[in-house]
């Protein structure tokens, strides 16, 4: 804390307000407009890291991996007005659709040339209004440190998410006098909701009552740290579970309850699970789209309970018998501590058949198939099994980012880093730096596509810059794929420009000074993946895929959850 | 059971009646939620409110339920929002008559 009879300018107040938010690392890029800042942090060089992008899109995503790393901690994330500010954009929506708290301090000209379509403005807290949490513009010096210590509350409590500063020249200049003080609460917002006694005890009767009860959880049960007390519900009620794309982590994936991923590339067994239990007990997941399938037959014959900490959410989509607002860790053990001890073999095991059907039909030749090209299930199989299940797995965004959800094994919470919501193509290869940055003794490999890696593949200077040692699993098809396999399954095979020609990724590693290697052979696989797992320097794998490959099972769109594509032709239909 | 998935699809005309505490640029986020929600603003008004320091927007829109509730709540996420309220007029006369202390229809 300052002496408040010392002034000091804004910028000034911003970097104490950081240090005084226990940040130590900021992902940006310097401009005009936020100029002063930069200045003032190079005073602040050993206590604030910042970590020189080579986008902005990468600080954003960086940021993202970053915060979802370190369970609620903001990502900061410094940027120039104008172009600097509106290449943040993407990385700002996708980080309000999967909740990750971000503070984004963007320069702004003068308040005296707002509106005036100065050099470099642009009107970012217009930009953004729908697109975060909160935003605020910081027009006088002496705001700088209220506003920050806001920023960071609303950012990291209730459902975390992206706050904007959008932060005036004149105000990173002016001088202020300096009491930082952290924002403890604020009038209009309840980021603590606690849950009505009423809907506890209901959900409890519904609970008790199941014969055949099912959870589907999501992001929200590490968001909340509520992976034990999950782990204890399911324990004490026997109640076997589905998790969503951004929940794969939560559970290790032994859990004798995990019956695996549900939605579109989900595993069958959950995904008839849902439309077959008795009571559907939602924690911390929002309905998407991609997990329900057609919400017009999803889980019609069940009662449902929604837990959520935004009560935006329940009834939102599905409507609801019970709807819970509360944080998930605090609501799980009211309904530990108060329902019956239970157990539910016989519903716990009886898609263990179907459980077989798609090991047979897909597992086994995804991830074995013993001849033909490389497939990536086998790719991500063979990291999976040489890291024993201890990487933190970063994805980017198509089909080797639904293989990596589905082939990865985990055994730590926060191991799964992916754009879920938005599905943002050129996330993953920032998004990794970011987890390696905040976690430099984890293993982190990133599984991206050819199309993906392209988006962002300029923070490979990042990675050389910073010696970080990203494991960068290229699986390369030479297509986005995604696409085409939606062209090859729903618009005739008319391959409408998704074949990529691609460059020489070993001559672009090369240039970064990042080892790589090819692998096209079966029995190179292995061997190239213990080199890569080996150390800890950065790595390009790129392996060279099967090109025509089509991620499985599918619930097609417009069907329901348990209408499941096993393979080109053939759908799951009853045990077979 | 599940409740009706179906969306009721009668419209009615609602007021949602918004205490916020000032901060420039609210307005203008509770009119994209109701552009995202496809509801034409049929009248706004604000005003400050009989407390200090707390101001209050009233908005009239013709809307199914089911949608008018899905953008109050999406409203009352806002973080400068205090609280948010919202009635059709025809329930809340509906209701009034019912309980015999209005009589609406012939006044002369
Ligand atoms: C920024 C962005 N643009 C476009 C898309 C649409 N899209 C989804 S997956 C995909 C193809 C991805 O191809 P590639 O990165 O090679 O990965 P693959 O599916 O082949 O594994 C595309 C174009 C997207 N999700 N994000």
């Amino acid at each position: 804390m300052n002496d408040s009879s010392k002034k000091i300018t804004g910028s000034e107040a911003l970097m104490n307000a950081l240090v005084a938010e226990g940040v130590d690392t900021i992902f940006g890029y310097p401009g005009g407009a936020i100029m002063p800042v930069y200045d003032k942090l190079y005073d602040y060089s050993d206590r604030l890291h910042h970590i020189l992008v080579r986008h902005e899109q990468g600080a954003i995503h960086a940021a993202q991996g970053y915060a979802r790393a370190q369970k609620g901690k903001p990502g900061v994330v410094l940027v120039t007005s104008g172009p600097g500010a509106t290449n943040v954009i993407t990385g700002i929506t996708d980080a309000m659709m999967d909740s990750t708290p971000l503070v984004i301090i963007a320069g702004q000209v003068a308040a005296s040339a707002l509106g005036t379509d100065a050099f470099q403005e642009t009107d970012l807290l217009g930009l953004t209004m729908a697109i975060t949490k909160w935003n605020y513009q910081i027009r006088r010096p002496e705001d700088v440190e209220w506003a920050v210590a806001r920023a960071f509350y609303i950012a990291s409590t209730g459902r975390p998410g992206p706050v904007v500063l959008d932060f005036t020249k004149n105000a990173q200049v002016g001088l202020t006098e300096s009491h930082f003080e952290r924002c403890l609460s604020i009038d209009s917002y309840n980021p603590n909701p606690v849950p009505r006694e009423q809907s506890i005890e209901e959900a409890v009767k519904l609970i008790n009552a199941a014969r055949k009860p099912f959870v589907v959880y999501g992001h929200g049960i590490e968001l909340s740290g509520a992976e034990k007390e999950l782990a204890a519900f399911l324990d004490k009620g026997g109640i076997p579970a589905g998790s969503t794309l951004l929940g794969l982590s939560a559970l290790p994936s032994d859990n004798k309850h995990y019956k695996g991923m549900l939605g579109m590339h989900g595993n069958v067994a959950p995904n008839l699970m849902t439309n077959a239990c008795d009571l559907l007990i939602a924690v911390g997941m929002r309905f998407d789209d991609r997990v329900t399938g057609t919400v017009s037959t999803y889980a019609r014959q069940a009662k449902v309970i929604h837990i959520d900490i935004d009560t935006a959410e329940i009834g939102k989509i599905i409507p609801v018998n019970v709807g819970i607002w509360g944080d998930a860790k605090h609501v799980l053990q009211e309904l530990i501590d108060r329902m019956a001890p239970a157990s539910h073999d016989e519903w716990e095991a009886s898609f263990d058949n179907a459980d077989q059907v798609e090991y047979d039909k897909v597992i086994k030749p995804e991830t074995e198939p013993g001849e033909g090209y490389l497939r990536m299930g086998e790719v991500v199989a063979a990291v999976a099994k040489v890291s024993g299940g201890s990487a933190a797995v970063i994805t980017d965004v198509g089909q080797n980012q639904m293989m990596a959800a589905r082939y990865s094994r985990f055994n730590q919470t926060d191991s799964l880093i992916t754009s879920g919501g938005l599905g943002t193509m050129g996330f993953g290869l920032p998004a990794a730096v970011g987890y390696k940055v905040a976690q430099p003794d984890r293993q982190v490999c990133l599984f991206v596509g050819d199309g993906g890696l392209q988006m962002t593949m300029q923070e490979l200077g990042t990675i050389m810059q910073e010696k970080l040692g990203v494991k960068i699993v290229l699986m390369n098809n030479n297509w986005l794929g995604n696409v085409r396999q939606w062209q090859e399954m729903f618009f005739d095979a008319r391959y409408s420009q998704t074949r990529m020609l691609n460059p020489d990724y070993m001559a672009i590693a090369g240039a970064y000074g990042i080892k790589s290697r090819i692998v096209e052979s079966r029995e190179d696989l292995l061997p190239a993946v213990q080199e890569m797992l080996s150390d800890d320097k950065p790595y390009l794998l790129e392996v060279h895929v099967e090109e025509e490959e089509l991620v499985m099972p599918m619930v097609p769109p417009g069907k329901g959850i348990d209408e499941i594509m096993l393979n080109g032709n053939e759908w799951y239909e009853n045990g077979k | 059971m599940n409740g009706t998935r179906m969306e009721n699809n009668e419209t009615k005309l609602y007021t949602v009646i918004i205490y916020t505490q000032n901060q420039t640029g609210l307005l203008q986020q509770f009119t994209n939620i109701f552009t995202r929600h496809n509801l034409d603003i049929w009248s706004l008004f604000a005003s400050p409110s009989a407390i200090p320091g707390c101001h209050k927007l009233t908005i009239e829109t013709r809307a199914t339920e089911q949608k008018i509730v899905l953008a109050v709540k999406q409203i009352e996420k806002k973080i400068e929002v205090i609280r948010t309220f919202f009635y059709a007029d025809e329930d809340l006369l509906a209701e009034r008559d019912n309980a015999g202390k209005l009589d609406i229809v012939d006044q002369d």
